[in-house]
């Protein structure tokens, strides 16, 4: 246990030395705010660690420490989306200033269940390559064009629902 | 009705183009942050372990304490009781004319002075040379003397009741054996007429 908290830690650091730009970047489309990128990166690594028993080692540290960021990045969406409902006083969802315009994309990129919106996250609007995001998310490359074209699918769907509203 | 594909692709590359600036490099920061995390997850771990392990010294501690009272305690008790019962059964068999001593499981006879029903029941603990605790259970009256004459054990033992309440007893003895001389002077201010133990430190080698 004490080995593999030592791995574990080292393993943290040097994603935390290395491979910061990239995980920003995933925050950063989801926040879409420099400052609470780098929020949900930190809440992201020490919530890695805290819950390093649940870390399976067949999967990268990589690739599962993407998704706590962004998992962690949509908890500050929400948040802020609280509270700009507080100070509203109004459903923002019900009134989107434009359907069509990239808060829009963000909303429904945020419903999508998890598979498709980490995929769209890491494969669709992150910088790597093919075979880079399918080794991200665990999966083959036939596997990953398979979940693009079924979350560009989902998301057009979600672009019809929020103009049926 | 859904967007289009041409559409969705144009939005999902300009989600792309988008950048902010960042303030500075937050790496320090950050690997400053998961060390602290983890330096406070050690110091709660250390500080658990030692709870735990002040816990169980705490535990072994109330556990040889009871040991200690459940099972040294009676087992001295016994011995006095059954030397007692042990000299009483004697008494009986000999008759009170004879001096009565148990010198650890050995009955010895000796010579005794008075004719009197010994109502006195003492019993003697004392460490030999090697450490072994010894132990002599001896009857007498309130003014008596037993003359013990035995390869184990020999010399006098006195009695003598200055009032009700104090017996002085001298006990001048060789154990052959351990080749001690036991001397000593025991004044016992209670009323004795019932078994007592008396441990005895005046041993002259």
């Amino acid at each position: 246990m004490i080995f593999f908290d030592r791995n574990f830690e080292t393993e943290l650091l040097m994603l935390a030395e290395h491979k910061l730009p990239y995980f920003r970047k995933i925050a950063l489309r989801i926040v879409n705010s420099a400052a609470d990128a780098d929020d949900a990166v930190q809440s992201a690594f020490i919530k890695a660690w805290k819950n390093r028993s649940s870390f399976r080692q067949e999967a990268g540290v990589s690739g599962w420490l993407a998704k706590i960021v962004i998992n962690e990045s949509y908890e500050v969406v929400r948040k802020r989306l609280r509270e700009e409902k507080k100070i509203a006083g109004v459903e923002l969802l019900e009134e989107p200033q434009n359907r069509y315009d990239l808060e829009l994309l963000d909303r429904v990129v945020m419903d999508l269940p998890e598979l498709y919106r980490d995929t769209v996250l890491i494969a669709v609007l992150g910088d790597l390559t093919t075979a880079e995001a399918a080794a991200e998310l665990g999966c083959s490359e036939n596997t990953l064009y398979q979940r693009i074209h079924k979350a560009k699918d989902l998301i057009r769907q979600g672009f019809a629902k929020y103009e049926n509203q | 009705m859904k967007i289009s594909e041409q559409k969705l692709e144009q939005l999902l590359s300009d989600k792309r183009a988008q950048s902010f600036e960042f303030d500075q490099n937050p790496a320090p920061d950050l690997q400053l942050a998961i060390t602290g995390a983890i330096q406070r997850e050690r110091r709660a771990r250390h500080w658990r372990m030692l709870s735990l392990a002040a816990s169980i010294m705490l535990l072994l501690g109330a556990w040889g304490w009871w040991y200690a009272q459940s099972e040294i305690r009676p087992a001295a008790k016994e011995t006095v009781a059954a030397g007692c019962d042990r000299l009483e059964e004697a008494l009986k068999l000999f008759g009170k004319n004879v001096g009565l001593v148990f010198f650890d499981d050995d009955l010895i006879t000796g010579e005794r002075l008075s004719e009197e029903r010994p109502v006195n029941r003492l019993t003697f603990d004392w460490h030999d040379r090697t450490g072994k605790l010894r132990t002599l259970s001896v009857l007498g009256a309130d003014s008596d003397s037993i003359m013990l004459d035995n390869p184990e054990l020999s010399g006098v033992i006195l009695f003598s009741r200055s009032d009700d309440n104090t017996l002085v007893v001298e006990l001048d003895l060789v154990s052959t054996g351990s080749n001690q001389k036991i001397r000593d002077i025991i004044v016992l201010p209670k009323k004795t007429h019932s078994a007592q133990t008396v441990k005895i430190d005046n041993i002259i080698s």
